[in-house]
C-alpha cells in the first residue's frame, strides 16, 4: 500500500485538530449550506478562498485535502461531461446523435464539478484533523433532538465512530489479502469483464470474513470492558466554544448568510 | 532459481506523517535451494522485503531479479512469477473464500492450463503433505475446520502450485508448539527436496534449529546476512539491537559466563547437550 | 480471600451436546496470586477465561468471583468490574483511536464520573509504563505498546483481578518481554492475575499453572511441581522448557543435577554444583 486511505485521521496541533468536534461538524453543515447555495462566480471564489485558508490553517498539506478529489477525478469527469452534454438540449453548439454540449450545460457542469470539489475537500479536513471516536462524541451531540422521538442516538453514534476507527484497518487487511490473492494468481487487472466478475470472490468472501471475525471479538471486547446498551453512559461535555470557535462559527455563518443574500 | 536484490530502495506513503523509508540499499542474493531466515523488529522492513520479491510491491530504485532477469520489466511474464514463488502471509488462513477444499486448494492452478486430472492430482497430494486426508475433506467447508486446520489448507493451496521459491511470513506464530514442529519439519522436507525456502520469524529456536542462513533487517537497512551459527555467535551485539537468539546459545553463554569451555558458535540443543555432559564428566 | 472458586464447572456450546467445552473444572485462585492456565489450541482455555469475567455464564457447577456469585444475573456487571479481561489481537480491542479516549470508554460504561476519568487515565497510563501517551494514536504503536494501552483499558477501572486471554501470542519477543513485565509489576502491585497461554517459559512466572486438555484439567500446582513432568506435559501437547529437557537428557548420560531445573540459569547453576 503507497497510500494512505483517504479521510484516515493525521493527529496534528494546528487550531483547526483543536476545535472542538461538534463545532467543527457545525461548521461543516454551515459550510455544506453555503455551497449549496452558491450560485456566482464571486460566490465560488469566496468559498475556494475560505477553502484554502482551511488547509491552510489545518496543516494537513495541498496533497492530502485534495486526496479524495483525486482518487474520483473519474466520477467527476464523468458527471461533468454528461451535465456539458445532456443539459440544455434546447440551444446546442452542435448536435450529434443524442449529444448536444451547449453553453448552459458546460456552465453547469462546472457549477457542479466546483460544488462536489468543495464539499470533498471541506469534508476531508473535517475527518482528518478530527479523532474518530470524538467525531461521533460530536455527532451525537448534534443529534440529542433526535432523542425526542425516541431513536437512539448513543448506539448510532458508537457504531459510527467504531465503524470509522477500524477503516484504517479494514485498508490494510484488504490490501494484504489482495497480495495474497494475487501471489496465488488471481488476476485484478484483466481488461475482461467476465474475469472482472469472477475476480471479485477472492476478495470479497476473505475481507467480509475478517470484519466479521473483527467485530465478532470487537464486541466481545467492549461487553468485557463493560458496555451495554441499556444504560445511559457517561458524557464528554463539549463546554463553552474558545475565542477561535467563535470566529469559525461566525466566519462559516457569515459565508453562508451571503452566499443566500448578495452573491 | 536464484533471487537478487541490487540495491533496492522503497517508501512507504510518501508525503504524509505516516510517510517511513521502508528500506534503504538492499543487496543480497538467495542461490537456489538455500534455507533462508529472516529476522528483525517489527517495523524494520521484513514484510516489504518479501512483497518486493515475491513482486507484489515495486521498488522506487534497484532491482529485483530471479534467474538474472528484472521481474519488473514489462515483458516479464507475471504469470510465471507468481507460480513460481509461493508466498505464505500471516495468517493465511484469512485467505480461503471457496466452497471447498478442494476448489480453494486448486484456485492457484487455475491459470496453468494443466488437465483436470493433474490439477486433482497435486490438490491430493498437496493437501496429503499438509496431513489431510484428502477423500474426507475434499467435498467440505474451508470454513468449517479449526484455526490450525484453516492455516494448513491455505498452505496447500501455496504449495499445490509446485513454486520452486516458498516464502513464508510468520508461518508458526499462534501454533501451539506440536503443531510448530509439524509445520517445520514438513518445511524442512521441502528444501530438502530441493525448495528455497525464506522464512521470517521472530522464533529464533525455530531457525537455529532449521535455517542455514540468516538476515537480519534493522530500520530498513541490512544489518546482518551470514551463516545461521555465525550470525548467532554474535549475541551480545545481536541483543543490543533487539533481535533474539536461540535458547540454546543463551544458556551457552551463561555457561562461558561461569568459565566453562563452550564453542561461541553453540545455537542448537544437541549442540549444547553435547557440550553440557561433557563439562558434567568432567565436573564429576 | 479466595479471589475465585470454580466448582464443577462445565459448559458446551451446543447445549445438550457430549462435545464439551470444558468439564467439570474444580480450582481455587487466592486473591494476589499469578496463576497460568495452559493448553494446546482447543484445550477450553479461552472457554474457562469467558467464565471468570461473566462473558459466559456457567451451565452446571459454581462459580464465586471477587466474592459474588456468577450465576446470579444482577452481578454480571460487578463481576466483569472487578475481574477485567485483555484479549489476544490488540487491534481488536480499541473503540478509539486515540489512547484516553479508548482508556475513557470503559470508566464511562461503569460510571466514573467526568472529573475523575483525566486523573485515572493517567494513573493507568503509569501503571503500564506509558505515562504521557494521552493524545497520541495506537495506529503508531507497536504490538507491545499496543497491548500495554490494552490493558491500561482495562486496569483504569481498578479491577482486582486480571485475566489475559493469550495477550503475547501475537507480539514479537520484544512485546512479549514488555507485556510480561507490565504483568509482573501489576502482581507486585497486589492484582490477582489469571495468565492463559501456550508457550510453557512464560508458565514459569506464575505462582501456581493448570494444565488444561480436552476441556479437563489435567493437572494442577506449582511450576515446579508440573513442569518437571515430562509425561504430563506431553499428554497436554506441551513441549517442556528446555532446561527440563536438558536435565533428563543429562540423566540419561549419567549426570544427575541435584533438584530438576526450570530456567537456563538454574540449569547452568546445577551444572556448577557438580563439583
Amino acid at each position: 500500500m503507497n497510500q494512505l486511505p483517504t479521510g484516515m485521521y493525521q493527529p496534528g496541533t494546528s487550531v483547526v485538530h483543536q476545535m472542538k468536534a461538534n463545532i467543527k461538524i457545525f461548521c461543516f453543515l454551515i459550510l455544506t449550506g453555503a455551497v449549496l447555495m452558491a450560485e456566482t462566480i464571486w460566490g465560488y471564489a469566496v468559498l475556494v478562498l475560505f477553502s484554502g485558508c482551511l488547509i491552510y490553517f489545518s496543516k494537513i498539506g495541498l496533497q492530502t485535502a485534495l486526496s479524495s478529489v483525486r482518487r474520483l477525478i473519474w466520477f467527476l469527469i464523468i458527471i461533468f461531461v454528461m451535465n456539458l452534454c445532456f443539459y440544455g438540449p434546447e440551444n446546442p453548439w452542435i448536435k450529434i446523435g443524442i449529444f448536444a454540449p451547449s453553453y448552459e450545460g458546460l456552465m453547469q457542469g462546472v457549477h457542479i464539478a466546483v460544488r462536489v470539489i468543495l464539499m470533498m475537500v471541506i469534508g476531508n479536513v473535517l475527518m482528518v484533523t478530527t479523532a474518530p471516536l470524538v467525531l461521533t462524541e460530536g455527532m451525537e451531540t448534534l443529534l440529542l433532538p433526535l432523542k425526542l422521538f425516541r431513536i437512539p442516538t448513543e448506539q448510532i453514534a458508537m457504531i459510527l465512530s467504531v465503524a470509522m476507527q477500524f477503516i484504517p484497518t479494514l485498508f490494510e487487511e484488504a490490501d494484504m489479502i489482495k497480495k495474497a490473492q494475487i501471489a496465488r494468481g488471481a488476476r485484478f487487472d484483466s481488461k475482461k469483464l467476465l474475469d472482472k466478475a469472477g475476480a471479485v470472490m477472492p476478495l470479497v468472501v476473505p475481507i467480509f470474513l475478517a470484519a466479521f471475525k473483527r467485530a465478532d471479538e470487537l464486541s466481545l471486547a467492549m461487553e468485557a470492558r463493560g458496555y451495554r446498551t441499556d444504560m445511559a453512559r457517561g458524557q464528554r461535555k463539549f463546554g463553552m466554544p474558545t475565542g477561535f470557535e467563535w470566529l469559525a462559527i461566525i466566519t462559516c455563518s457569515i459565508l453562508c448568510i451571503l452566499q443566500i443574500l448578495c452573491l | 532459481m536464484s533471487i537478487t536484490l541490487d540495491s533496492v530502495f522503497y517508501t512507504y506513503a510518501p508525503g504524509t506523517p505516516y510517510a517511513s523509508a521502508a528500506l534503504k540499499n538492499i543487496s543480497f542474493t538467495v542461490e537456489k535451494g538455500e534455507f533462508v531466515g529472516i529476522m528483525g523488529k517489527t517495523g524494520c522492513g521484513k514484510s516489504t522485503l518479501i512483497q518486493l520479491i515475491a513482486g507484489l510491491l515495486t521498488p522506487d530504485s534497484g532491482a529485483v531479479l530471479l534467474d538474472g532477469k528484472n521481474i519488473n520489466d514489462k515483458n516479464y511474464d507475471r504469470n510465471e512469477l507468481h507460480r513460481k514463488v509461493g508466498v505464505v502471509f500471516q495468517h493465511p488462513e484469512c485467505q480461503l473464500f471457496e466452497t471447498t477444499v478442494e476448489r480453494d486448494v486448486a484456485f492457484s492452478l487455475k491459470h496453468f492450463g494443466w488437465s483436470k486430472e493433474k490439477v486433482q492430482s497435486a490438490v491430493e497430494r498437496a493437501l496429503t503433505m499438509m496431513g489431510f486426508d484428502y477423500e474426507k475433506v475434499r467435498e467440505k467447508s474451508p470454513l468449517e475446520f479449526s484455526g490450525g486446520e484453516k492455516r494448513r489448507i491455505a498452505i496447500a493451496g501455496i504449495l499445490a502450485a509446485e513454486p520452486e521459491v516458498l516464502i513464508l511470513d510468520e508461518p508458526i506464530a499462534g501454533l501451539d508448539p506440536l503443531g510448530r514442529e509439524a509445520f517445520l519439519v514438513l518445511v524442512k522436507r521441502l528444501n530438502e527436496a530441493g525448495m528455497t525456502i525464506l522464512m521470517i520469524s521472530h522464533n529464533a529456536d525455530a531457525l537455529a534449529e532449521y535455517a542455514e542462513r540468516i538476515v537480519i533487517l534493522k530500520d530498513g537497512m541490512l544489518f546482518r546476512d551470514g551463516v545461521t551459527r555465525e550470525v548467532f555467535s554474535d549475541m551480545d551485539e545481536l541483543q543490543k539491537n533487539g533481535i533474539g537468539v536461540s535458547e540454546a546459545r543463551q544458556c551457552a553463554a551463561l555457561l562461558a559466563e561461569r568459565g566453562f569451555d563452550v564453542a561461541k558458535d553453540t545455537i542448537c540443543y544437541e549442540d549444547l547437550l553435547k557440550q553440557m555432559i561433557a563439562i558434567g564428566r568432567g565436573q564429576q | 480471600m479466595q479471589a475465585v472458586i470454580a466448582q464443577h464447572l462445565t459448559y458446551s456450546y451446543l447445549e445438550k451436546s457430549k462435545n464439551r467445552a470444558i468439564d467439570n473444572i474444580s480450582f481455587q485462585v487466592r486473591e494476589g496470586e499469578f496463576w497460568a492456565i495452559l493448553g494446546h489450541n482447543g484445550c477450553g482455555k479461552t472457554t474457562l477465561a469467558r467464565h471468570l469475567n461473566a462473558l459466559i455464564s456457567p451451565q452446571k457447577g459454581e462459580l464465586v468471583v471477587a466474592g459474588l456469585d456468577a450465576l446470579a444475573n444482577a452481578n454480571i456487571w460487578k463481576i466483569r468490574k472487578a475481574c477485567g479481561m485483555v484479549f489476544q489481537n490488540p487491534d481488536n480491542q480499541f473503540v478509539s483511536s486515540v489512547i484516553d479516549e479508548d482508556l475513557s470508554f470503559g470508566l464511562r460504561n461503569f460510571g466514573v464520573s467526568e472529573e475523575e476519568i483525566p486523573n485515572r487515565v493517567k494513573v493507568a497510563l503509569e501503571a503500564v509504563g506509558m505515562a504521557g501517551y494521552e493524545k497520541r494514536s495506537t495506529h503508531f504503536l507497536s504490538g507491545g505498546q499496543k497491548q500495554r494501552i490494552a490493558i491500561a483499558g482495562v486496569l483504569a477501572v481498578e479491577p482486582d483481578i486480571l485475566i489475559f486471554d493469550e495477550v503475547t501470542s501475537m507480539l514479537d519477543p520484544e512485546g512479549r518481554r514488555d507485556v510480561l513485565n507490565t504483568m509482573q509489576r501489576l502482581r507486585e502491585r497486589g492484582k490477582t492475575i489469571i495468565m492463559i497461554s501456550h508457550y510453557i517459559e512464560e508458565a514459569i512466572l506464575a505462582d501456581r499453572m493448570m494444565l488444561l486438555h480436552d476441556g479437563k484439567i489435567l493437572g494442577i500446582g506449582t511450576p515446579g511441581e508440573i513442569l518437571p513432568d515430562i509425561e504430563l506435559l506431553n499428554r497436554t501437547g506441551l513441549t517442556p522448557p528446555m532446561a527440563v529437557r536438558a536435565y533428563y537428557d543429562l540423566k540419561a548420560a549419567g549426570i544427575t543435577l541435584k533438584e530438576c531445573p526450570l530456567t537456563n540459569e538454574e540449569l547452568v547453576e546445577g551444572l556448577c554444583q557438580l563439583r
